[in-house]
């Protein structure tokens, strides 16, 4: 309600000096009114959500603009237009332009009036989906796509897609050609890439992904409602699977699990005991399966000095049996752990033949919010690149014209110059010149010039 | 190895630099710096000579084919299917063919370094022999005819600049030039409506002007194996191979088989590699692989043989004209075969408005092909013009007009082996008209008093002996004469120069020394000819190295043994002889006028020598002559070697006596054994020595009777006379022979009158009298003065100036009442903008006003 | 929440007051403020669309209709400024030299 009181306050503030901007006498008044009534449509922004173009309004309009008037009335000493005695002329001129504004206020009035604006549906909001490659590189194709309707639940899910027939694959092409809806994504998508963040209308699509040389080797429905963040991890040893996880919250650390292996895996925390045979471990994650994803994670960011292992014997590692240890890790060699970030653990073929989790980093989807500068400038400099270079070119025309414009040269006529005729001397003259034959006798011969010039 | 081949283009470029260096910054330079730049690109040529020779040696002599990639498809017009590639072939008969005009070209070069020395337009003359160089080895070099035509233009050109070099020679001799090189000129273009005709025959036939695809095989040696060792039984589905042809030549079988026998090595290991090759081989997989044959030779492993190697794989369409029409030519009637682009040719070739056999399509060809040899050769009918060429400067006459341009119809036929052997007719016609032009031409040389001339005639008489020796199918014995000619022809035409210039320098010293005693006598200066025998004799003592040189020339043109000409010549008459005998050929049997011919040669060579050389001098000019700068020597002496030794190039088998045992050194039949590489139907001729020695002898009498007649200082009687001239029993044949036998007589009352006349009919009287002066005037002229009356008065002035008129006074009137609301008042335009906005917005929202 | 008519029809009776302005005027830099008034209703209903639409569009078309009214008012004041160095006056409805 009190927004509505504001608004009604600032509505009329906005008229109010709008009025007193036309119908003060001097320049200086109308300049000072309309100051005034640009910080109330900056108000009027704020209220619109729309801070930035707030905070334009005021550094560009009533700051920038209005002290170029004000500099220009004030220079000119032209607070007040002189003569008027051509008001006479025209006396139709101002009924006319009463009525034709009375008549527009009415008609948009009307308009607004029956067109119902709000009732109009707003458009449903874009899922933003992101895949990873997190199978081993020597990871065989499966042809058939899962089942559309394995939307997972909230919180840890999974959806791993049961082995399907196998197409083995050369050595030469584990690098996939990525495709959503049949536009190619990626030409070159390997182990450890990931997609950036694609927004997708809320509905059905199709991942797929193939050989170069076109042959399908994945082909998955992808079920994307409104607004959701999607997580998609192309993972599975011998087969690939499709991990869906839903991204529920932007902040904090989210945990994929896309190392295939029967047994759960754990992450723990082993503090600063860095070579500390007996460990105290903080479960990160006390359990975490194939497929599985764990979110929302508040771990306190800065150093981090993990181990991966299977779960459920977190007390033999506290004995010091090394054995459970998948991987250690911290982040003298890690990105700092705790930031908002999502980490996949994938698998890596070690030259032994057997896996082991390593970790993938990959950066927390943040939405943008509505008007603020980086929303705008993604937009600007995603779609409106050519009219901002135009209206770029714009700003230097305009200053190059306004120097133009102001410019007091001297004006130097040019030295008219006398009119100088140039003739060719005809051909013929000098073949006469060395034959000695008469050869212009009866041609027609160009006037003499004369000393004076002609008429210039 | 092949990369070597890539230089090629080089060979053509370098004498280009050469020509634009000389040509644009000539006039610029010294003499000096012009010739030693003429010479270097001469001789760089020669350079890359060697190497494409190599090239051959050292890849089993493969054909290359080499693309100039900047101008690839240089001519191209795609709705007609027509792509031009710039590429030049390198194979056995274009490598022979360069080898001799680089390397004839390059002495010819160092000798006019002196010979040109003092010429103010030293450095053009220069330009002007190196971009003949370019056009001949275009000409020779090109894998398509278009490319081979461009050459021919190309030397024509050259021919033409350089006959008429001294057009600005006083007292008329330029004017006699220039004709000399107009007649050239036309004669060449009445031989170029033929070479134009047999290309467009070709093209509207074949789809092609490529000579032979780079896919192609030519290589009958290795048509042989495959044909005899291929696992799949490709002996009789490809007759038109060389190979299967081969074995129907009866006794060369075995001499060919003899000769090659270090050849048939090499197949047997082409052939084995052939494994190596996918079996689909297509365009230019296929090339890069033939090209790579040489190098995988050494590892020589056996395999099944694939028909890769073999033309049969390949489609119609991607071969060239000379498979095409052999293929053609094998079909039976009614059959057809695909083109590959899934149209199909048959036997019958449809122009249009009728259909000829494809027999008749080759005759024609081959007979619009001789006609362009005959204009380039210089036969009979157009030979006229190679007499007349002498105008032009001596190392011209030997370089363009002996030794290499002359032989490019004789090249052409030689290429183009495939179709004259599939021609009998034109086959026919081609020999007559070689033995006619050879009989004819030698005759007329036997008469004559002009040094030059005399060697004119004889290089025609000459191209008839090669253009016959393609007639009765002796192509190689032709390229064999045309090499062996080359050198002994040019070493006479240099050597003639170094006598002219020996005479006239001569000349201009006895008339220095009459100067002093009586005065400036500048008649005299303007009637002595130094090219006349009549005013020399004697010159054996003045010019002793030319002297030599030239006995060598004369003796190796005359076909002594054993010198250059005797082995050549012989081969010709020995072909000849077999054909008539063994084959029974009908050409065969006129070839053999050839003897005459042979006889004829010798004859009038040693007049030659007689007239010039020995006896006493007949004139002061003779007197005062001496020898020649180095420049000069150096080629006549070089080229005489060659002259003398040339021969030994192709060594008949079964020679026995005659050859001392030079076979060790030169291998039997090698020149021969070499071209067959290229040239698909080429036998080699065994040893006759009857007509050897039957050849030998007419030639020994031939020059014994001259020395009778001429020898003994009778050369030239008191009167001036020729002791045939001043005998009346023999009078009228000489006053024939002087006479020239009235060619060009004839062809004055035949052609040039006539010519003349209507000429002169459609100039003056259809021209002048009526379209310009009727036609124009009361056509023309009234007409338009009459339709223009009518458009004028009624039509522009009524009716077209009422309306525009009318126009403008109806916009005056509406502009008048528009002007009106211009107020020029802001404000007045600032409502009618935002009348325009509320109607706008009002119409926008109408749908939603009206709920 | 104010519902976005209301942002509309506050933006049209301002339009309305700056055409007025520009009509009724004759003082040049006023005709000109009165013309960024009504850039300004113009960029209250862009903005107040976006809003509805949630569509960030309208921002930045109001972004570009600023910076188009900064070179404007450059252009425009250096205009002003050189009319009055010949006319010595403002006053718009001096300018009629192009009256037809």
């Amino acid at each position: 309600m009190i927004e509505v009181y504001l608004f009604g306050a600032v509505g009329v503030l906005l008229i109010t000096t709008a009025a007193l901007m036309l119908l003060s006498e001097n320049a200086v008044h109308s300049a000072l009114f309309l100051i005034v009534n640009f910080i109330g449509v900056a108000l009027l922004f704020l209220m619109l959500e729309a801070p930035f173009l707030a905070l334009v309004q005021i550094a560009v309009y009533a700051g920038a603009i209005m002290v170029l008037f004000v500099f220009v009335i004030m220079l000119l000493g032209a607070e007040k237009a002189r003569g008027g005695a051509s008001t006479r002329r025209f006396p139709w001129l101002a009924p006319l332009a009463m009525g034709l504004t009375v008549f527009f206020i009415i008609a948009v009035g009307w308009a607004m009036t029956q067109g119902q604006i709000d009732t109009l549906q707003t458009p449903p909001g874009k899922g933003v989906v992101r895949i990873i490659h997190a199978a081993p590189e020597d990871a065989v194709g499966v042809a058939q796509a899962p089942a559309a309707d394995e939307t997972p639940a909230e919180g840890t899910n999974t959806s791993a897609v049961p082995t399907r027939p196998e197409i083995v694959l050369p050595p030469a092409d584990r690098v996939f050609v990525l495709s959503v809806d049949g536009d190619v994504v990626s030409e070159a998508f390997g182990f450890g890439d990931s997609t950036a963040f694609m927004e997708l209308e809320p509905g059905s699509h199709t991942i797929s992904l193939a050989t170069a040389d076109g042959q399908d080797v994945l082909s998955t429905e992808l079920a994307v409602e409104p607004d959701a963040v999607l997580n998609v991890v192309v993972a599975g040893e011998t087969a690939l699977d499709i991990i869906t996880t839903p991204q529920t919250t932007d902040t904090g650390l989210t945990i994929i699990n896309a190392y295939p292996s029967s047994s759960s895996l754990a992450i723990g925390d082993l503090q600063n005991a860095l070579f500390d045979d007996s460990r105290v471990i903080n479960l990160v994650v006390a359990e975490l399966g194939y497929g599985e994803a764990a979110e929302g994670l508040d771990y306190p960011p800065g150093f981090a000095n993990w181990i991966i292992f299977e779960a459920g014997r977190v007390d033999a590692v506290q004995q010091g049996n090394t054995t459970p240890i998948l991987l250690r890790f911290s982040s003298v060699a890690a990105p700092a752990v705790g930031a908002d970030a999502v980490y996949v653990l994938s698998p890596d073929r070690r030259p032994d033949g057997s896996l082991r989790p390593i970790v993938t980093s990959l950066d927390l989807y943040a939405a943008t919010p509505f008007g603020s500068p980086n929303a705008l400038g993604e937009r600007l400099f995603a779609g409106y690149l050519l009219p901002f270079q135009l209206v770029a070119m714009l700003l230097l025309a305009a200053m190059v014209g306004v120097i133009v414009i102001t410019y007091r040269g001297e004006h130097v006529p040019k030295p008219s110059r006398t009119l100088r005729r140039k003739v060719s001397r005809p051909l013929t003259s000098v073949i006469a010149n060395q034959t000695g034959a008469e050869l212009t006798s009866g041609a027609p011969q160009l006037p003499e010039r004369s000393e004076t010039p002609a008429g210039d | 190895m092949q990369s070597l081949a890539l230089i090629a283009p080089l060979i053509i470029l370098l004498p280009s630099l050469g020509t634009i260096i000389n040509f644009f910054w000539g006039p610029k330079l010294n003499e000096r710096f012009s010739s030693l730049i003429g010479i270097t690109a001469s001789a760089s040529t020669f350079v890359v000579w060697l190497v494409l020779f190599s090239y051959l040696n050292g890849n089993y002599y493969q054909p290359a084919i080499v693309d100039l990639p900047i101008l690839d498809g240089w001519i191209r017009i795609p709705s007609v299917g027509l792509e031009i590639p710039w590429q030049q072939r390198i194979d056995t008969l274009s490598v022979t063919m360069m080898g001799f005009v680089t390397f004839v070209g390059t002495l010819i070069h160092i000798y006019a370094s002196g010979y040109m020395h003092g010429d103010p337009r030293y450095a053009r003359f220069f330009a002007y022999l190196n971009m003949f160089l370019a056009f001949m080895l275009i000409l020779v070099s090109g894998n398509n005819l278009l490319m081979l035509f461009v050459g021919w233009e190309g030397v024509g050109l050259c021919s033409y600049l350089l006959v008429g070099f001294w057009f600005d020679k006083k007292h008329g001799v330029g004017l006699k030039n220039s004709n000399a090189a107009r007649k050239a000129f036309v004669a060449n273009r009445i031989g170029d409506f033929g070479m134009l005709m047999a290309i467009f025959l070709a093209f509207w036939t074949f789809g092609t002007l490529d000579l032979y695809k780079p896919t192609e095989v030519t290589n009958p040696h290795m048509m042989e194996a495959l044909a005899s060792g291929g696992g799949h039984g490709e002996e009789g589905a490809a007759p038109a191979n060389g190979a299967a042809e081969e074995g129907g030549h009866g006794e060369e079988a075995p001499a060919g088989e003899e000769g090659a026998g270090d050849h048939t090595g090499s197949a047997a290991q082409l052939v084995s590699l052939a494994s190596d090759l996918p079996i689909d081989q297509e365009g230019d997989h296929g090339e890069a692989a033939a090209e790579d044959h040489g190098e995988s030779a050494s590892e020589g492993h056996a395999g099944p043989v694939i028909a890769y190697t073999d033309n049969t794989h390949l489609t119609f369409s991607q071969l060239g004209i000379f498979a095409q029409a052999e293929r053609l030519a094998q079909l039976g009637e009614g059959e057809t075969l695909e083109r590959g682009d899934g149209t199909t040719a048959g036997r019958m070739i449809n122009f249009g408005a009728f259909e000829l056999d494809i027999d008749t399509v080759i005759t024609l060809i081959t007979l619009f092909m001789l006609l362009g040899a005959t204009g380039k050769s210089a036969q009979i009918p157009l030979f006229v013009w190679l007499p007349d060429a002498m105008a032009g400067p001596t190392p011209v006459s030997a370089l363009i007009h002996a030794a290499t341009m002359v032989t490019a119809g004789v090249y052409m036929m030689v290429r183009a082996n495939s179709l004259f052997h599939l021609a009998e007719f034109s086959s026919l016609v081609v020999t007559i008209i070689g033995v006619l032009t050879a009989l004819s031409a030698g005759y007329v040389a036997m008469g004559q008093f002009d040094i030059k001339k005399v060697l004119a005639y004889s290089t025609v008489s000459q191209l008839g002996f090669m253009v016959a020796a393609v007639g009765v199918g002796a192509y190689g014995a032709a390229m064999f004469h045309m090499i062996t000619h080359a050198f002994f022809k040019a070493l006479l035409f240099l050597g003639s120069g170094s006598v002219i210039h020996g005479v006239e320098h001569g000349h201009h010293h006895a008339h220095e020394h009459k100067h002093d005693d009586h005065g400036h006598d500048e008649h005299h200066a303007e009637t002595f000819d130094p090219q006349d025998m009549r005013n020399m004799g004697g010159l054996r003592r003045k010019m002793p190295i030319t002297y030599a040189t030239y006995l060598i020339g004369t003796l190796a043109l005359a076909g002594l043994y054993p010198f250059a000409g005797f082995w050549s010549k012989d081969e010709i008459l020995a072909d000849s002889w077999v054909a008539a005998i063994q084959d029974g050929k009908f050409a065969g049997f006129v070839a053999l006028g050839l003897f005459v011919a042979a006889a004829l040669t010798a004859f009038y060579m040693w007049r030659q020598i007689e007239m010039v050389f020995h006896g006493s001098p007949r004139t002061e000019a003779a007197e005062q002559a001496s020898e020649s700068v180095w420049s000069m020597t150096v080629p006549l002496v070089i080229l005489a070697v060659l002259s003398l030794l040339g021969g030994f190039l192709n060594i008949p088998s079964g020679i026995g006596l005659f050859s001392f045992g030079l076979q060790g050194v030169f291998g039997e039949h090698t020149l021969s054994t070499w071209l067959e590489y290229s040239v698909v139907h080429l036998h080699v001729g065994a040893f006759q020595p009857l007509i050897a020695i039957v050849s030998l002898v007419l030639a020994v009498a031939a020059i014994i009777l001259a020395n009778r007649i001429y020898g003994s200082n009778k050369a030239i009687n008191s009167e001036g006379l020729d002791p045939l001239e001043a005998n009346p029993a023999s009078r009228p044949i000489f006053a024939l022979s002087n006479a020239r036998l009235y060619w060009d007589e004839i062809y004055g009352r035949l052609f040039i009158t006539p010519f003349n006349r209507t000429a002169a009919f459609l100039a003056n009287v259809v021209d002048m009298a009526f379209l310009h002066d009727y036609f124009h005037d009361s056509v023309i002229t009234k007409g338009f003065n009459g339709i223009g009356r009518l458009l004028s008065h009624p039509i522009d002035l009524g009716i077209i100036d009422g309306a525009v008129n009318g126009i403008g006074r109806l916009t005056r009137w509406i502009s008048g009442g528009l002007r009106r609301t211009q107020a020029g008042y802001v404000r007045v335009y600032a409502v009618a903008l935002l009348i325009g906005v509320v109607a706008v917005i009002v119409f926008m929202l109408l749908p939603v006003l009206q709920g | 929440m104010v519902p976005t008519e209301a942002y509309i029809i506050l933006s049209m009776v301002l339009f309305a007051m700056g055409a007025m302005g520009v009509l009724l005027r004759r003082n040049a830099i006023v005709v000109f403020m009165s013309v960024e008034l009504m850039l300004n209703s113009a960029n209250i209903a862009l903005v107040a669309f976006s809003r509805h639409w949630n569509q960030a569009d309208g921002h930045l078309f109001t972004f570009f209709v600023i910076t188009v009214a900064a070179a404007e008012v450059a252009v425009g004041l250096a205009l002003i400024v050189a009319i009055f160095r010949t006319k010595q006056s403002i006053n718009i409805d001096e300018l009629h030299l192009m009256e037809g």
